[in-house]
């Protein structure tokens, strides 16, 4: 007998490539391999290999201890910490600490240039991946494995906003890393929120939350200013 | 000396046949030093979210079953009838309707009928949720209250405020009207006096009791922060 498939099950699903998002953001020398050679860091491809070819099981592992990180709500204020703390919790994992160390230190010794190319290429490539997410749970709707549309919408627009934080992060005009710095912590937060949703440890109202203390502009091709009044009637009386 | 609002009459500012519209608009013609919390911004985006939601998930569910439709003459005719029927059902949202339709009418010109429609419609309902900000301040000239709570002293305040409201045995009706109260508290030191204006009654008298508790306690000064409950 056939049982109706919900955002948790997928998310479940594509736990690997989920993991490989909050890689992408956290540790961006994952997604710089190709840059590494160029660079000739070659060496380091190893390190990079363990984190991102490590079997199913760890990967799971790891966002559940990050996840752990984010189950509580919390003010944008308080994200530039995030990355500290996520280090703290990762520094338990004996097993993988050290890997997780080690490229942390190549990245930050790299030079300017370098950590740009690498930086730039990750968030590239993450974008692309969040978006294959994207398309996946939209294919999932469509053949009508899934039916908790409200569900679907959260996390969809949760992937949205990701990927929009991403691609703001490589506006030229947003090239100081103070800058960059909290809104790849909001984005791997929200990412890592998600994990947290699939875990149960959080709603999607809260998800709704998360969403509703960002202030990101509309896209102008989607929607006009003098279309505002319009979208406003939705509220109602 | 500084202005500010609750989470209705903000959404009463932005949404012109909300009751409290006038009475919001007025107090905004009237009144100048508009600060809000963002603990207030936040719920009101999150309120105008939620709306967007629930009418897409309508839009969503209906529309996937007429997308599966081969025919690209007989889906279009389907589409266009649900549209007005929903229309029809829900007046208010005629024009709202009409948009959606537009676009997703111009999304399926463009790539036709698919799993990326689905997506479409979610990422319009996203940058729709989008606007709160942007439409409320061609409404009102207002700057955001920080809720920067990382400095130790902050944290130790708000420590001291959370254990008043316990010894008073102040209980806000939900974690929002708390936070709210504390965000204000927090910043009372930098924008005061300060008068806030709630449609909400017990809001309003909670507020007061805590202030005057605080007040007693010599954790805040009196005569900072005033509330004034507004009748529509």
């Amino acid at each position: 007998m056939e049982t109706t498939l919900t955002v948790r099950h997928v998310l479940e699903d594509k736990a690997s490539e989920l993991y490989t998002c909050c890689m992408g953001i956290y540790r961006p020398v994952t997604q710089g391999k190709i840059v590494l050679s160029k660079i000739r860091k070659d060496r380091y491809r190893i390190d990079v290999r363990k984190v991102l070819e490590i079997d199913l099981k760890m990967k799971i592992q790891i966002l559940d201890i990050l996840s752990d990180v984010v189950t509580k709500n919390r003010d944008i204020s308080e994200l530039p910490q995030l990355m500290d703390e996520l280090d703290k919790a990762i520094s338990k994992l004996e097993k993988m600490k050290d890997t997780f160390r080690k490229i942390d230190n190549l990245f930050k010794r790299l030079n300017e240039s370098e950590r740009e190319k690498i930086f730039k290429t990750a968030i590239f490539v993450t974008r692309r991946n969040v978006e294959s997410l994207r398309d996946f749970l939209g294919w999932m709707l469509w053949e009508g494995e899934l039916d908790d549309v409200r569900d679907f919408l959260v996390v969809d627009q949760v992937l949205v906003t990701v990927r929009d934080i991403l691609s703001h992060t490589l506006l030229k005009d947003v090239r100081s890393w103070e800058k960059r710095a909290l809104m790849l912590a909001v984005a791997l937060w929200l990412l890592l929120r998600l994990w947290a949703y699939k875990r149960r440890k959080i709603s999607p109202d809260d998800l709704e939350r998360d969403l509703s203390a960002l202030s990101l502009l509309p896209d102008e091709s989607l929607l006009k200013r003098e279309e505002y009044r319009t979208v406003m009637s939705v509220m109602g009386r | 000396m500084f202005n500010s609002m609750d989470t209705n009459l903000v959404i009463g500012l932005v949404n012109e046949v909300d009751r409290l519209h006038e009475k919001a608009v007025s107090l905004v013609r009237e009144k100048s030093n508009w600060i809000l919390p963002s603990t207030v911004i936040r719920e009101t985006k999150e309120t105008f979210r939620k709306k967007i939601n629930m009418v897409y998930e309508r839009i969503i569910k209906d529309v996937r079953e007429i997308l599966m439709i081969e025919n690209d003459i007989e889906r279009i005719e389907k589409l266009i009838t649900l549209f007005k029927r929903m229309s029809a059902e829900d007046p208010g949202l005629k024009n709202f309707y009409e948009l959606v339709w537009k676009r997703l009418n111009g999304y399926l010109s463009r790539y036709g009928a698919g799993p990326g429609a689905l997506l479409f419609l979610s990422e319009l309902a996203e940058n729709m949720s989008r606007i709160v900000e942007p439409h409320l301040m061609t409404h009102i000239n207002y700057e955001i209250m920080s809720a920067d709570i990382l400095s130790s002293e902050k944290t130790n305040f708000l420590r001291l405020v959370e254990e008043t409201l316990k010894v008073s045995k102040v209980r806000f009706k939900d974690t929002n009207d708390k936070d709210i109260f504390l965000e204000i508290m927090m910043n009372i030191d930098r924008y005061n006096p300060l008068t806030f204006y709630t449609d909400d009654g017990e809001f309003s008298r909670k507020s007061k009791r805590a202030y005057s508790a605080l007040v007693k306690r010599g954790i805040a000064n009196e005569g900072l922060f005033n509330i004034e409950k507004v009748d529509c």
